[in-house]
């Protein structure tokens, strides 16, 4: 996983090694990146160019994940499912 | 300590003071858009009437469809005619929003929209205004605070940058100066 990119939470919760990430949202505290309350899977979270490390905290399971270094921005392709969806949801809510 | 900073940016990034005004504009500084059309240029225009922006190059979205590309995606055109927004890079966003803290933190709860000026939840006066989030597939025409565009929530750092597309329509003839865009975040 690469810093200045855009992912979901649970792309993230499955890089750091979480067992079973998809069964944890709304059962379990998810912290990413200093982001609290997390309860959707495709909640989308960008990393900012030059973060080397994030935690991930699960409930009482706190990971470190290390990030590569890039200068092209990254989003990735459940990223891109998120945003599609939330620009559907805003569409039908307009209509 | 927190730092606010507002970017247009171009081949030089034009700072943004509270004080300047964002001019959305025909094909020149200070020209008139058609009623109904979307801007040709995009500038910083000082309190004093200046044209801050004048040798960087600013650039400039210009609002295409809400929904006329692939797979429903929002248009516009940022100099190379109409594509698809989630084709934008960074650099090709007119403006550029930077929140620094001298110590990490995280962005939440952030929002983008145009308001009157006076209360927040009111639309602008006379314009429709299009945001987009540089990799979002659709524009927000983001009027008064409900209609915010919602921005990604941003992982811990002491260096958050947000990249926005913006463009702006008159409604009617005339100077349109009832239209302030407003940030909206919360760090923790």
């Amino acid at each position: 996983m690469k810093a200045n990119g855009k992912y979901t939470a649970l792309e993230i919760l499955q890089e750091a090694g979480i067992e079973n990430p998809q069964d944890v949202f709304g059962k379990m505290r998810v912290r990413i990146a200093g982001i609290a309350g997390i309860v959707k899977p495709n909640h989308l979270i960008t990393i900012q160019s030059g973060v080397e490390k994030i935690d991930v905290i699960v409930g009482a399971e706190k990971v470190g994940l290390e990030l590569e270094q890039s200068e092209e921005k990254t989003i990735s392709s459940e990223a891109k499912m998120a945003i599609e969806k939330k620009a559907e949801k805003i569409k039908k809510e307009t209509e | 300590m927190a730092t606010y900073t507002w970017y247009l940016q171009g081949t030089s990034p034009t700072t943004i003071e509270a004080t300047d005004i964002i001019q959305f504009a025909g094909a020149t500084f200070d020209s008139a858009i058609t009623v109904g059309a979307y801007n040709d240029s995009t500038h910083v225009e000082s309190s004093v009437g200046a044209n801050d922006s004048s040798g960087n190059s600013p650039n400039n979205n210009k609002f295409v469809s809400a929904s006329g590309g692939g797979g429903g995606d929002s248009q516009a055109d940022w100099g190379d005619g109409t594509e698809d927004i989630d084709a934008i890079t960074d650099e090709e966003c007119a403006l550029k929003i930077n929140f620094s803290h001298t110590s990490a933190v995280a962005v939440t709860d952030h929002i983008l929209y145009a308001y009157d000026g006076s209360t927040t939840t009111n639309a602008p006066t006379g314009v429709d205004f299009q945001v987009a989030e540089s990799g979002d597939t659709n524009f927000t025409n983001a009027e008064g605070s409900a209609s915010a565009l919602g921005v990604t929530d941003s992982g811990s750092a002491t260096s958050h940058d947000f990249y926005f597309l913006i463009s702006a329509s008159p409604e009617s003839v005339g100077e349109k100066t009832d239209f302030v865009l407003r940030d909206e975040l919360t760090y923790s």
